[in-house]
């Protein structure tokens, strides 16, 4: 009785114990038939234990297939075999034990087996997987390099980009040795030691986090954000963040650097400005910089700065620069680069650089030189329109003063005229005087009009001709005559020959305009001495030379007598515009010919009007002497 | 020349010659010259110098700024009074010798003749 009592405490405790058991035990026959079932499986699959219990595992399973694997197993078991395994039954998965049961004679009467229920387990176990799969997957994406060491200083996770990026062989990263990754990649930058001790102190400050740029000695230039790795609010490691910022930099660096050459070459000096650009240049672009310009088609060197031996030869101007080309090139073991300088179209000069010993430019180093050399060809553009700006002004104020002298002649003896006549003290023959005075000033001024009023129409690109026959040899005696009072007054003879037919088709008013000018000028600097006049005609064309004896020219202004304004030097106290030469040759070259000069310093001058006799197209558009 | 004697240096005929008529209208005995070399010429071949010289700046050859200071250089003819008359006023060559008035064109008749009376009667 007492050891019934005690039987029945054992299964009630064991009962007690299986209940906690997410799972089920049981034990079978040899026919294995369920001869004992307990625990939660039961009640998960709202079958009770009791019903179970007399049931075959066929039946629990529904086949008597041996390849069942729960009856296969069960099997093995049978034939003494340990069975462990997992089962998948109705949406839930099973870690499974089945054993042998033995009696005491050790003959094997049945199985004996658990189940225990790890479905939750394995769907975390497969969550865990997928969510370190996409982690591994998102660094391995990332364009960044990505670190993370523990508080001890292993490195517990790194992405390929990082591995890329600080050139890591694949053997030192596996060590997942932080201190020993910290010594390779130290070496690489510009300030090693300043890096490992920032790496140091932020190790000090756990919290902490931190952005920083390193500079590489290769040139290379990183972002790096580094920031604890947290669990809950517990720092348990750092994460390194590496993002290759050197295109950025680079881009930025330029960008400055052509802000601050823009600024240098703001300034109308322009030599001096080219100078300072030359300079900035090394040693951001290059060790050392040479501007040459294009001075009377010859190259002339404005400066070298930065390098060494004679600045006047090296570095040498690459030719191909001068024919417009940008071009890379490699001499004594250099880079080199050499940019033309352009100003509305023309080579006006050329930039060269020399890249530092071991430095090869690139395609990006030569669009960074173009861009420059624009930005100096402008300046040098703009120095030359202020240039001319300035000359202009000048030469507008020269003229200014000069038309008011001009002016001031004839106002003067016409004043003077007048104011005589009025104060009527004037003998009869004085009268007559003021009186021709006033009408000769006058002429001289409408003359003096009409030039200016010529000038506008030369400058607006109309100067109109009316052509109608004339006879070059009576207009040049037309004019003479006119001019005989002048030519009096100077003491100069004059002399004029005629040969051969001087008939043509031309405008008469500007002919006789071509013929006075040339004439007065002979009177004006032909210091009294005889003055010819030929007029030479063939069948197609005509020459007209004046000849004086007078001051003559300089060389020097021979090519710009023609010129408006332009009066040769020693010529300047004699007064006038210089006008009439100007106005003569559009005229000349309106109707089809040329007008040349010939003269010595204190031999005269000749000059040659050549005039086809008719323009080759009769109908062509007005003449624009701006052409 | 007599005294009262002005000699006009203008490389304009026209203003040259009417400044003569005018002068002899006043009673003066007028010369003309084309430039300074023509004036120095008259100044040194004459017999007796001008009582002054009415000398226009701008002339080819020699100016008038050339004139005045040759004329300093001739002990003969640096005491001759001279009367500028210029399209320039008296600023644009502060420093000329010698220059007892500076008249700037277009002159007034009554203005020239009031300074040449006060500098010949001096």
């Amino acid at each position: 009785m007492a050891t019934n009592r005690s039987g029945h405490r054992t299964r009630d405790h064991l009962r007690l114990i299986f209940r906690q058991v997410p799972g089920a035990v049981w034990a079978t026959d040899r026919d294995l038939r369920l001869t004992y079932v307990h625990g939660q499986t039961a009640r998960v699959e709202e079958v009770e234990s009791a019903r179970l219990v007399g049931r075959t595992v066929y039946d629990f399973v529904g086949t008597r297939a041996a390849t069942e694997p729960l009856i296969a197993h069960h099997l093995a078991a049978l034939a003494g075999g340990h069975e462990s395994f997992l089962y998948q039954r109705l949406d839930r998965s099973y870690d499974v034990l089945i054993e042998p049961l033995r009696d005491d004679a050790g003959a094997i009467v049945g199985c004996v087996g658990a189940a225990l229920d790890v479905t939750r387990q394995r769907e975390t176990t497969r969550s865990l997987v997928r969510s370190f799969s996409l982690l591994q997957a998102t660094l391995d994406a990332t364009a960044d390099g990505i670190l993370v060491v523990d508080r001890d200083g292993k490195v517990t996770t790194f992405n390929r980009r990082f591995l890329a990026m600080w050139h890591v062989p694949a053997s030192l990263a596996e060590r997942r040795d932080d201190r020993a990754l910290l010594a390779f990649v130290a070496d690489q930058l510009e300030n090693p030691s300043a890096f490992l001790d920032g790496v140091r102190d932020l190790y000090g400050l756990p919290n902490q986090e931190a952005l920083e740029v390193l500079r590489f000695r290769d040139g290379r230039v990183f972002e790096r954000y580094s920031m604890p790795q947290l669990v809950g609010d517990e720092v348990v490691g750092r994460v390194w963040s590496f993002r290759d910022v050197t295109e950025r930099d680079q881009l930025l660096r330029r960008a400055t650097f052509l802000a601050d050459a823009a600024r240098l070459l703001s300034s109308l000096d322009v030599d001096r400005a080219l100078e300072a650009v030359a300079h900035l240049a090394v040693p951001f672009m290059a060790e050392s910089c040479a501007v040459d310009l294009l001075r009377d088609g010859q190259p002339d060197r404005l400066v070298v700065a930065g390098g060494a031996g004679d600045p006047k030869r090296f570095p040498e101007l690459h030719p191909r620069a001068l024919g417009s080309h940008s071009v890379i090139y490699s001499t004594r073991s250099r880079s080199h680069m050499a940019v033309p300088l352009v100003c509305r179209e023309s080579v006006v000069g050329a930039v060269t650089f020399v890249a530092p010993m071991g430095r090869a430019y690139t395609r990006a180093d030569l669009e960074l030189a173009d861009e420059l050399a624009r930005r100096m060809a402008l300046s040098i553009d703009n120095g030359r329109l202020y240039q001319a700006a300035r000359q202009a002004i000048s030469g507008r104020d020269e003229f200014l003063a000069i038309a008011a002298h001009e002016i001031r002649g004839p106002l003067t003896a016409m004043h003077l005229a007048a104011q005589g006549l009025q104060r009527g003290t004037l003998p009869p023959e004085g009268v007559r005087t003021a009186l021709e005075v006033i009408q000769r000033e006058d002429r001289r001024l409408s003359r003096f009009v009409d030039e200016l009023l010529d000038l506008g129409r030369i400058r607006t690109g109309q100067l109109d001709f009316v052509l109608e026959e004339v006879d070059l040899g009576t207009v040049v005696r037309d004019v003479v005559s006119r001019l005989s009072a002048e030519i009096t007054a100077c003491g100069s003879a004059v002399m004029v020959t005629t040969h051969g037919e001087l008939v043509g088709q031309w405008d008469r008013f500007r002919l006789e305009q071509v013929v006075t000018n040339l004439v007065s000028n002979a009177i004006k600097y032909g210091q009294g001495k005889p003055i010819e006049v030929r007029a030479e005609g063939t069948p197609d064309r005509v020459a007209l030379t004046v000849v004086d004896h007078g001051i003559g020219i300089q060389p020097g202004a021979v090519g710009r007598i023609f010129d408006p304004y332009e009066r040769d030097v020693g010529a300047r106290h004699y007064g006038g515009l210089g006008l009439g030469l100007h106005i003569a040759k559009t005229i000349v070259e309106g109707l089809g010919g040329t007008i040349a000069v010939e003269s010595r310093p204190g031999a005269g001058a000749t000059f040659t009007v050549d005039l086809p006799v008719r323009r080759s197209v009769e109908n062509e558009a007005p003449f624009d002497p701006r052409r | 020349m007599k005294r009262r004697s002005i000699l006009v240096v203008d490389d304009d005929e026209d203003v040259r010659n009417m400044l003569c008529v005018l002068l002899s209208a006043e009673g003066y005995s007028a010369a003309g010259a084309a430039d300074g070399l023509d004036a120095l010429d008259r100044l040194r071949g004459g017999s007796e110098p001008p009582s002054m010289l009415v000398v226009d700046l701008m002339m080819p050859r020699m100016g008038g700024e050339e004139l005045l200071r040759e004329m300093n250089r001739q002990s003969a003819l640096a005491s001759i009074p001279v009367v500028i008359m210029s399209g320039h006023p008296a600023s644009y060559l502060p420093n000329l010798p010698k220059v007892n008035a500076w008249l700037v064109k277009p002159v007034e008749l009554d203005e020239l003749l009031t300074v040449i009376q006060r500098v010949v009667e001096k």
